[in-house]
């Protein structure tokens, strides 16, 4: 009987679970139904105030048509632009799709802690979201029709995910980019972008001082600054050589890099901070006059690309010197190299610009492709 | 009884009891207290309670494996053990439930935000209850079973190789931390749970062997611990880690396969599987406890009864903050409870063998 008892009460539970399970359904979301928000942008208006416009994603019946909606709206903090965006479209806003989101250069340079602490705080927010800047309006760029690529703010998404892949640009996303900003020997970075003609470029790297945007660094430092940030992989390097006799350009393919600091300190105080880089790769193209075929040539022109390498390394941090931010993360390396007491009393603000960095580079030539080397003709 | 539970089914339910909803926070606990390389600390806490677990099997060796009731009971009156029973069962109790609302609430935030809370932990309950029915010999195999289910995410922590970086730890050993004791004994309630395991005793395989399975549990939930907190600290910033509720959350959510992203809501229900297991031992904990003041009642009506009084109090703390207070709380009890309370026992037996010696003589 007892077992009986036992069964029945399984089903009368069993029977429960299931009706009240159906109360789910009040919360199923219909595709066509909603305003899959795909990136938000922020501008400041002529009174400072924030300009938020939001590039909606809106599946048409039948799930073929995808349109992009743009909405546009002035407040106070993103989260109030939720709700009064939602004022402006028939269908629910949702967020859990957000892939990127854009900053003018002017919201950018009074700050954006808060505006990316929001996006952490939420929890239908992927930390993946994108953070990049935009040389000009966001607004302008989002509303701009570009003939090859009807859906704007995909169109951006995936030029952004095509240079990180192709390690043109590093990735930074909510995640890295709160990691970098609290982490207190190394400050953030995010990629620029902007319009010209009928494309979107990427124009280099914004620099940012804590949360603030202090400036750009040009496109051709991208591969430099992923060599000074971590490992790198199948890159593509163009090179001018400038060195003892020799001079055209090389290009060097596959290029691997791997980097190790020392620090120091100077007799006078302040710290020596040693990049020591090394860099793999094979020649793709080559316009220079020291002939490949002669192997004993090589290591001039290794010579010849290391010392653009770390020329052109040692100009990149002074540039990041010059406004403030140590987005290499000098800091980190000088922090691990001395006692947590002194740490804490170093004015890193001051001590920074006097640091003096070296980058010593070693190049090796894997190949010189699949050539020996061309005759020269006689004239 | 012919059944026995064997000493591999005690490691893996010591460890699914052990592991649950504090692993969220446990990275961002060891960072707030410990500061710079907080994970070593997790080293400290899971070698406290290995030391634990040695007065726990030297009860077991002294008393021979007998009950605790039946040690309590030898020496001392009824009208003092019946209050120490209540006390150890709505205490119990009380763990179950909130460990349970505590997941409850987290799934909620991160999956369900509309759906009743309520509605939630009724069907969390009745998985609870119908564990606990069936006795702790299935609570140990479903407990076998359902670890297979979370020991592979184990191998999930490879996925941030790539954002994981040494440099980022510092070499600097618990700087920057504050309140280190008061935050370690919040940070043990992580590793609580082994306790329980004085209350098995008399259901073991009567080999010797049960408790050193006992530390070999406690030692896998030491070592998941070391290793995810660890690499937390390698793939957060220090201040970061400080201000993540949950970094383990946010950790599973940065997990991107090529045909999936956002797989925390999926991953996070893995965990629904330890949580029941806990819950269901400090129930099954509640309920021979209560057994004790009442012999004669119906277990299952006892239980069910149980159940639906750890429901009600779920009902109280109805937002998070209130939730981790109440468990704070809860934890230092713990703490204090599951050292001393051994030692009350050691001390009870020697003196029965003392006064057992003396009669014999």
């Amino acid at each position: 009987m007892p077992k009986r008892g036992a069964k029945i009460l399984r089903c009368v539970v069993l029977g429960v679970m299931v009706l009240s399970v159906t109360g789910c359904a009040r919360s199923q979301k219909i595709l066509e139904r909603l305003a899959i928000d795909h990136t938000i942008g922020y501008d400041l208006d002529d009174d400072q105030k924030l300009f938020v416009t939001a590039a909606i994603i809106n599946q048409g019946e039948g799930g073929k048509e995808v349109k992009q909606e743009l909405i546009t709206v002035e407040a106070d903090s993103s989260k109030e632009a939720k709700i009064k965006l939602s004022r402006q479209t028939s269908r629910n806003i949702v967020t859990g799709q957000l892939r990127n989101t854009l900053y003018s250069t002017e919201v950018a340079r009074k700050g954006i802690r808060r505006l990316i602490e929001n996006l952490v705080r939420d929890p239908s927010i992927s930390p993946r979201v994108k953070i990049t800047v935009v040389n000009g309006s966001v607004n302008e760029l989002l509303s701009s029709e570009f003939p090859d690529h009807p859906n704007t703010s995909q169109y951006v998404d995936h030029l952004l995910q095509k240079n990180w892949k192709n390690q043109n640009i590093p990735q930074v996303n909510v995640y890295q980019f709160t990691r970098d900003l609290l982490d207190d020997g190394i400050d953030p970075v995010a990629p620029v972008v902007r319009r010209r003609g009928d494309n979107v470029l990427v124009d280099g790297l914004g620099l940012f001082k804590d949360d603030r945007y202090v400036g750009k660094l040009s496109a051709d430092y991208n591969m430099l600054f992923a060599m000074s940030r971590g490992k790198y992989r199948q890159g593509e390097i163009y090179i001018k050589l400038d060195y003892q006799d020799l001079d055209g350009s090389v290009m060097l393919g596959t290029v691997s890099s791997d980097k190790k600091f020392k620090v120091w300190r100077k007799r006078a105080g302040g710290f020596v901070v040693e990049m020591l880089l090394e860099v793999k790769g094979d020649i793709m193209e080559y316009t220079g006059n020291v002939p490949l075929g002669n192997s004993r040539d090589i290591p001039k022109i290794q010579q010849g690309i290391s010392s653009y390498i770390s020329d052109k390394m040692e100009r990149m941090v002074a540039i990041m010197q010059e406004k403030g931010s140590d987005n290499v993360g000098l800091g980190k390396q000088i922090r691990n190299s001395i006692s947590y007491k002194e740490w804490k009393s170093l004015n890193w603000d001051e001590v920074y610009p006097e640091v003096t960095f070296r980058c010593t580079v070693k190049t090796k030539i894997k190949s010189t492709g699949e050539i020996m080397e061309v005759p020269a003709f006689k004239p | 009884m012919k059944e026995r539970l064997y000493s591999s089914h005690i490691a893996l339910l010591v460890f699914m009891i052990q592991t649950g909803v504090a692993a969220l926070s446990l990275s961002r606990k060891a960072a707030v207290y410990f500061g710079t390389n907080g994970w070593l600390s997790i080293l400290i806490l899971g070698c406290a309670a290995a030391l634990n677990i040695v007065l726990i099997a030297m009860v077991n060796r002294i008393g021979n494996g007998i009950s605790v009731f039946e040690i309590m009971d030898k020496s001392i009156p009824r009208f003092i053990t019946i209050p120490i029973y209540f006390f150890l069962t709505a205490y119990f109790a009380i763990i179950g439930c909130l460990v349970g609302k505590q997941y409850i609430h987290i799934f909620q935030l991160i999956a369900f935000p509309s759906a009743s809370p309520l509605m939630l932990k009724g069907c969390f309950d009745l998985l609870v209850l119908f564990l606990v029915t069936k006795g702790i010999y299935n609570i140990g195999k479903t407990a076998t079973v359902f670890s297979m289910l979370i020991l592979w995410m184990f191998f999930l922590l490879f996925a941030f190789s790539n954002d994981f970086e040494l440099e980022r730890m510092t070499p600097f050993v618990f700087k920057g931390g504050r309140n280190m004791l008061s935050g370690a004994v919040e940070m043990f309630a992580a590793f609580a749970g082994y306790e329980l395991i004085l209350f098995v005793m008399p259901y073991a395989d009567r080999s010797k062997k049960w408790m050193r399975s006992v530390q070999i549990g406690n030692l896998m939930t030491t070592l998941t611990y070391l290793s995810l907190v660890f690499v937390s600290f390698g793939f957060f910033s220090l201040e970061q880690l400080k201000i993540m509720l949950y970094p383990l959350l946010d950790m599973l959510a940065y997990i991107q396969l090529p045909f999936v992203e956002r797989l925390e809501n999926l991953l996070f229900s893995f965990l629904l599987f330890t949580v029941v297991v806990t819950s269901s031992m400090y129930t099954w904990s509640a309920c021979e406890n209560a057994q004790n003041i009442f012999p004669k009642a119906d277990r299952k009506v006892m239980s069910l009864f149980i159940v639906f009084v750890m429901f009600l109090i779920s009902v109280i703390p109805d937002t998070l903050f209130e939730l981790e207070l109440w468990l704070k709380v809860v934890s230092y009890v713990e703490v204090a409870l599951s050292f001393l309370f051994p030692i009350f026992l050691i001390l009870l037996l020697l003196i029965q063998k003392r006064s057992g010696v003396k009669s014999h003589a």
